[in-house]
């Protein structure tokens, strides 16, 4: 009995001292591991009617506008991107996503101009080993 | 008048004893139930969910298993003292070391605080230590068992040495092994259930303790806490499989020996 008694006592602690170590890195590796960047900006073109001396004008200038890529969302297939934000679990600040749906205005050739819903500060989840979900927390391999 | 039967008073203690131990069993039985199924996810959130717990966990091992050796050096001594020593003032100090374990902790908890602060221990965990170190009630049990044990072998050691260092590890100890395992597993379930000195005298989260961790319901999702608590009864559960021959011998104060 005795004996049985020292085996369980050292299994127990020897368990809580492996878990201690390799727990965060075990739930860590069975997240879904992204990357995540902030979008950039890009070179957009605006047509501009005005009148110079009573003739009517048009003016084609480019701008440089908050940019999401195509392949990332598209308004016609796509319903919405996911960006990187805090989730508290468990009494801890974790990393997490969050469901956005970016308005979208102009488009050049690989990108959306985007109006709304994302900011400069934003990271944007770019690839994902798993589905997300809103809320999900996330491990972010890359930014 | 109605007698009862042996059968019947063995059933009326078979009650009670399930009446004593439903909550326990209603705490291992919720730790794996999720939505009336059965299931580990619980214990899976717990383990690797909440990182939180193994810190609180390792804090409570630490603070009980330091408390215990720090306070067995201290009682031991001072038992000898109030059971073999003679020195003016000894029956009012032991009356005084009685009144001090009678009193309730929210009475000495202020006191204690206030005697951390002006020493710069709030917040660390020598704060939750030191105060727990010097416990009345294992002076006040062992030197009542002291009192009782074979004098002889302390006078015939007294002849060989001046040093009572030597004759407490030589003579003493030995005489009263059983009642140094009582008072241990006394000693560390106190220090293992410790929740008001934690809350009151640390606020950092790394250095609180697992009923503090178990107390805070609303922080922590309700899947953990079932298995947290099953896990908080664990070691104590263990030093009493230890210690369990030792713990009524112990505490008889020596008068069956």
């Amino acid at each position: 009995m005795r004996v049985l008694n020292i085996i369980i006592t050292l299994i127990f602690f020897a368990s809580m001292v492996v878990l201690t170590v390799t727990a965060r890195d075990i739930h860590n590796a069975l997240l879904p591991q992204v990357t995540a960047r902030r979008l950039t900006q890009e070179d957009f073109e605006f047509v501009i009617d005005f009148e110079y001396d009573g003739i009517p004008q048009t003016a084609v200038i480019t701008q440089k506008r908050l940019a999401i890529p195509k392949e990332l969302y598209n308004p016609d297939t796509s319903d919405a991107v996911f960006v990187v934000t805090t989730i508290y679990i468990n009494g801890e600040e974790r990393v997490g996503v969050r469901r956005v749906v970016p308005q979208t205005n102009e488009k050049n050739e690989g990108f959306y101009e985007v109006t709304g819903g994302i900011s400069r500060s934003d990271f944007v989840i770019f690839t994902s080993s798993k589905v997300l979900e809103d809320g999900a927390e996330v491990f972010i391999l890359a930014s | 008048m109605v007698k009862i039967g042996k059968a019947g008073k063995n059933i009326f203690l078979v009650l009670l004893a399930a009446l004593f131990f439903l909550p326990v069993f209603m705490t291992v039985g919720m730790s794996f139930l999720d939505n009336n199924m059965p299931t580990f996810q619980n214990y899976a959130d717990l383990l690797f969910d909440c990182f939180v717990f193994y810190p609180v966990f390792w804090n409570s091992v630490l603070y009980a298993a330091v408390i215990t050796i720090i306070g067995l050096l201290v009682i031991i001594p001072a038992a000898f003292g109030f059971s073999h020593a003679k020195f003016k003032g000894k029956g009012a100090l032991f009356i005084f070391y009685i009144i001090l374990m009678m009193m309730p902790l929210q009475v000495t908890i202020l006191p204690n605080y206030i005697g951390l602060r002006d020493l710069g221990l709030i917040n660390t965990r020598l704060g939750i230590i030191l105060p727990a170190c010097f416990s009345p009630f294992g002076v006040v049990v062992m030197s009542r068992y002291m009192q009782s044990i074979n004098n002889s072998v302390i006078e015939a050691m007294r002849m060989e040495t001046n040093s009572v260092i030597k004759i407490i590890f030589h003579a003493v100890i030995p005489q009263i092994r059983i009642c140094i395992f009582a008072v241990v597993l006394f000693v560390f379930a106190d220090c293992w259930n410790m929740l008001e000195q934690p809350l009151l005298f640390l606020r950092d989260i790394n250095l609180q303790t697992l009923p503090v961790f178990l107390s805070n319901t609303e922080k922590y999702a309700g899947s953990v806490l079932f298995p947290a608590a099953v896990l908080f009864m664990f070691p104590v559960l263990l030093l009493y499989n230890f210690f369990s021959d030792s713990l009524e011998k112990g505490l008889t104060f020596g008068d069956l020996s």
